[in-house]
């Protein structure tokens, strides 16, 4: 247990003048507008939310003591400041105003810049430490999401959500500012050089980068393609990991295989000669229906192939970062319920020296001078292992931080470790020994986290582990940054074990209840997706859970632990003890509440954007009778024409000799599905999502979804999928379109936000 | 230098101390015949063909288009022949002669918005900028996707 002890800080703030009076605003791109929250005023559950800063990325100074926190706020209300603290005390010290939604921070070797990326602003901002000022704002594309530098200082990479690049930059240092300098890499596609923004196309929205000067490789973590693109930086071109041009991965250059992690990849670190990698879990890849019988319909097996949720894990895979080859692969503890009591050596089951991973969500790394440090925010919680001969880590301790965790600094003189709390608005510190200190450096005017239903919400979702069976899932597992990821996931309401289901996002869903590719679940009550955490049978005498009499107890005292209270707050539901049935609901509203939509920076106001809206909106066509603007989809409460909410789309995929799209009696009796039928998913914020398309997964490229087969536009290796038995254009006319056409229809698309 | 999309010049000016170009100079044409006539050459006819604009015959750059100047007389044949094609191919070929580099030339400069580097063009700016989808088909079949021919080239 670490000891907690609250400072209760009078000392006042100080003011730092936030920026250098000579900076220009003069010629830079404006900001992105931010796109508002899910619920207005008019809607039965909307309930006013309070100001919060969501403290995200950390870092230390040089000399360790300062701190800085990127306060980035979320989508619908961003911030723009990043804090400072005196590392010692804690003290807050002040805060220096930089870009729209400050989403990383990167010290120059020199100690002396920290650059901050900024990912609603077109460009950078650059803190003289020393005074604490900014002191530059240099112009990038929006969207830049982490950026790192190699060890001499001399060079720089970007990782960029929105053109899914890494831009790639010479520094240098002239009269105490950074000076980057963009390259042209050999790779940059025709479209981003016309665009100035030549750079590496690597995955779908790419994230943690790391560097390694041993083999001059840059490492970059593709977040939802579940694969890490490998840069050689002396030709700023990736690696083919396989050496055969024959294979590539889906979206990568051609004959480019990417270092597949089976999975989505949250950070990465490298550190003598290995690649460290935070992730979630491949699955065990054991059979479809092995184990006890766990849905009583008298065979092995809870009926799904992935025994619904349990199989979530969480990973520290690594790599040797030269070869590739893969090096130990380290693992949570168990599956509930059914590899836990498992004799050691059953299959699926990893020896125990790799079951070492503590807590949920490996979501930030961070390196001391001998351990490493892992931030699990799920379970809002910091464990340390020690670094071991060959990508090898020894376990040694595991401590309690604040909320939805996410940004991590190390002390390497004190081997303190600091981590940014989103949820709770403040930092943690933890000292060697586990003593651990908090403080808080965002907005608890409006009363401290959580201070609303929609709020408790937000714990339900973002440390769903809290109130799991064995602390080890959350709905991020699979919903990166509460988007979807390029994978199909076992459907526990399917009628075959094998069914399947594309992740979807998680945002916009204000309109489109009923959820799911089926339209079956209602958003009020969550408790179906819930209860693959938290299975009402794994409480009492007996069962792993046995601590708790059933599940309803546990959740209350869950509540009371973390939240500090077991009744919500009434201001949206009616207010009722946090129960298992109220945490569900409790969940739906946070889901509704917030839209998380990202601004487009995509521009609308082009001929191409103009073109294909004119496709979209025609008879020809026939897109906008089923995806209506503004939402792009058909609803329970958006529904112009009054169409029929569900229809069939595709013949249902057949995998094994089973019909993979059939649902379950049970779902069909409890939701009264159809089999075959499927609702019409939103098309607000394709320019963000991973190419990845329809109920299955089955289109892997907006022109594949959309072009009949052998339309004009397709390219080799691509297949059009707008066929139904023979019969083309049933999703909508597009086998009267020229290549060019249905390039402004994606164009217009692309532009939806 | 080209110039780009605002606001995409700002980004350009922060290379400018670099002083590298977005994309390099390309001297030779590619123009792989099958993608002129699957996906360029309907493009060419549905923007420029019409009888009034590059669809007559008098005019220094000329396509032949399915409901427009025909080589054939026959009515009951409306997609282009293999004649008419390669005609069309070689009208654009005679239109990038004279440029060392390629984006410069005519066929991707003058149909081009004034505002994003184009013009002059009777026909008014048929391309938003030097990102719209119909000007990146075109430029690729032209350039081929890169500096070195032919990586990703997708609009
Ligand atoms: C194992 C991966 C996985 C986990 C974990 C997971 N989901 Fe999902 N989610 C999916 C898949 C797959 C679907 C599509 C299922 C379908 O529609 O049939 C989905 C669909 C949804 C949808 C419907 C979106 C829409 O557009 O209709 C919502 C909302 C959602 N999930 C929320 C959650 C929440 C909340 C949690 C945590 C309690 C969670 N998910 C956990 C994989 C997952
Ligand atoms: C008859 C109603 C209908 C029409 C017309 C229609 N759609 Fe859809 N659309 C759907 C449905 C239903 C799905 C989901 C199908 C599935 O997942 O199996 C869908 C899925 C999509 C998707 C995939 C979204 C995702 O998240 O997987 C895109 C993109 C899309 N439609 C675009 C279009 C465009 C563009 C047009 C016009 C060419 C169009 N649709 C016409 C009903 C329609």
């Amino acid at each position: 247990m670490s000891s907690l002890m609250i400072l209760r800080l009078t000392a006042l703030v100080g003011v730092l003048s936030c920026r250098d009076p000579n900076l220009q605003d003069e010629g830079l791109a404006p900001d992105l507008v931010p796109v508002p929250a899910g619920l207005g005023p008019g809607d039965p559950y909307f309930a006013p939310q309070p100001h919060r800063d969501h403290p995200y990325a950390i870092a230390l100074s040089l000399s360790g003591d300062k701190l800085y926190v990127a306060l980035r706020g979320n989508e619908a209300e961003p911030g723009r400041e990043v804090a400072v603290l005196d590392a010692r005390s804690l003290t807050p010290l002040g805060r220096i105003e930089v870009g729209l939604s400050p989403n990383h921070l990167a010290l120059h070797p020199n100690g002396r810049h920290l650059v901050v990326c900024n990912r609603f602003s077109g460009f950078l901002s650059v803190i003289d430490t020393q005074s604490d000022q900014v002191v530059q704002q240099i112009p990038t594309p929006y969207y830049a999401t982490e950026l790192v530098f190699d060890d001499l200082g001399t060079r720089a990479w970007i990782s960029n959500r929105w053109l899914d690049l890494v831009l790639s930059y010479d520094v240098g240092v002239a009269d105490d500012r950074l000076q980057l300098s963009l390259r042209t890499p050999p790779d940059a596609r025709l479209r981003d050089r016309l665009r100035g923004a030549p750079g590496i196309p690597v995955g779908t929205n790419p994230r943690a980068l790391a560097y390694d000067p041993a083999s001059e490789r840059l490492f970059v973590a593709n977040l939802v393609d579940l694969d890490v693109s490998v840069i050689d930086t002396r030709e700023d071109r990736e690696v083919d990991r396989d050496g055969d041009p024959g294979t590539t991965t889906k979206g990568a250059p051609r004959g480019v295989t990417r270092l597949s992690i089976g999975a989505p990849v949250n950070d990465l670190l490298v550190r003598g000669g290995w690649l460290y990698v935070a992730t979630v879990g491949a699955g065990t890849g054991h059979p479809a229906d092995q184990g006890p019988d766990t849905n009583g319909d008298g065979l092995p097996g809870d009926g799904t192939a992935n025994l619904h949720f349990h199989d979530l894990q969480n990973e520290l895979a690594t790599y040797d970062a030269l070869t590739l080859a893969p090096g130990p692969r380290y693992t949570s503890d168990s599956i509930v319920g059914i590899l836990d009591d498992a004799p050691e050596g059953s299959p699926g089951l990893p020896e125990p020296e790799f079951r070492i991973v503590r807590g949920a969500l490996p979501e930030q790394l961070a390196e001391g001078p001998e351990h490493l440090y892992v931030v699990t925010a799920g379970s809002a919680e910091v464990s340390r292992y020690r670094f071991l001969e060959a990508g090898r880590l020894a376990f040694e301790r595991i401590d309690t931080v604040g909320l939805f965790p996410y940004g991590a600094a190390v002390d390497p003189a004190r081997g303190e470790v600091f981590v940014a709390n989103r949820l709770t608005e403040d930092i943690t510190r933890v000292e060697v020994s586990g003593n651990s200190t908090h403080q808080v450096v965002g907005d608890v005017k409006g009363g401290a986290f959580p201070a609303t239903d929609a709020e408790l919400g937000e714990v339900m979702l973002n440390s769903t582990a809290l109130y799991t069976v064995d602390g080890d899932a959350t709905c991020e597992h699979c919903h990166r940054e509460g988007g979807g990821q390029r994978r199909v996931a076992s459907a526990p309401h399917g009628r075959s074990p094998f069914t399947m289901r594309s992740t979807p996002t998680m945002k916009y869903l204000q309109q489109q209840r009923p959820l799911m590719f089926e339209n079956f679940l209602d958003e009020t009550n969550f408790s179906p997706m819930m209860n693959e955490f938290g299975r009402a049978e794994n409480f009492g005498p007996g069962m792993p859970r046995s601590d708790y009499p059933d599940r309803d107890t546990f959740y209350l005292a869950i509540s009371e632990r973390y939240l500090g209270r077991s009744r919500s707050f009434g201001d949206a539901l009616p207010e009722a003890p946090i129960t298992f049935e109220q945490a569900a609901r409790l969940l739906g509203l946070a889901l509704i509440h917030e839209s998380r939509a990202l601004p487009n920076p995509n521009p609308q106001d082009t001929f191409a954007v103009a073109r294909g809206k004119m496709m979209f909106e025609s008879a020809a066509t026939g897109c906008a009778n089923c995806h209506p603007a503004p939402e792009f989809t058909l609803s329970r409460n958006f529904n112009p024409a009054g169409l029929p909410l569900g229809m069939r789309m595709f013949s249902g995929a057949i995998f094994d000799g089973q019909d993979i799209d059939a649902l379950s009696e049970g779902a069909k009796r409890r939701f009264g599905a159809e089999d075959h039928v499927f609702g019409v998913p939103t098309l607000r914020g394709l320019w963000d999502r991973p190419e990845h398309f329809y109920h299955d997964g089955r289109a892997s490229s907006l022109v594949e979804a959309l072009a009949t087969p052998d339309h004009p536009a397709l390219a080799p290796g691509e297949e059009g999928l707008n066929v139904r038995d023979g019969v083309f254009d049933i999703h909508g006319g597009t086998s009267h379109l020229d290549a060019a056409e249905l390039a402004d229809l994606i164009e217009y698309l692309r532009s939806i936000e | 230098m080209i110039p780009p999309r605002w606001p995409y010049w700002l980004w350009l000016s922060a290379l400018a101390c670099g002083g590298t170009e977005a994309a390099p100079p390309v001297v030779v044409p590619i123009l792989d015949p099958t993608t002129f006539e699957v996906q360029v050459q309907p493009m060419l006819v549905r923007l420029c063909a019409q009888t009034a604009c590059h669809g007559a015959d008098d005019r220094a750059f000329f396509l032949y288009s399915p409901f427009g100047a025909r080589a054939i007389r026959s009515t009951d044949q409306p997609a282009l022949t293999g004649a008419e094609t390669s005609a069309n191919l070689e009208a654009c070929r005679r239109q990038l002669e004279a440029s060392p580099d390629l984006l410069e030339s005519p066929l991707l400069k003058r149909p081009l918005r004034p505002e994003a580097g184009g013009g002059p063009h009777g026909g008014g700016a048929q391309f938003y900028d030097r990102v719209d989808p119909s000007y990146v088909l075109f430029a690729c079949w032209i350039l081929g996707g890169g500096a070195e021919g032919e990586p990703e080239c997708r609009p």
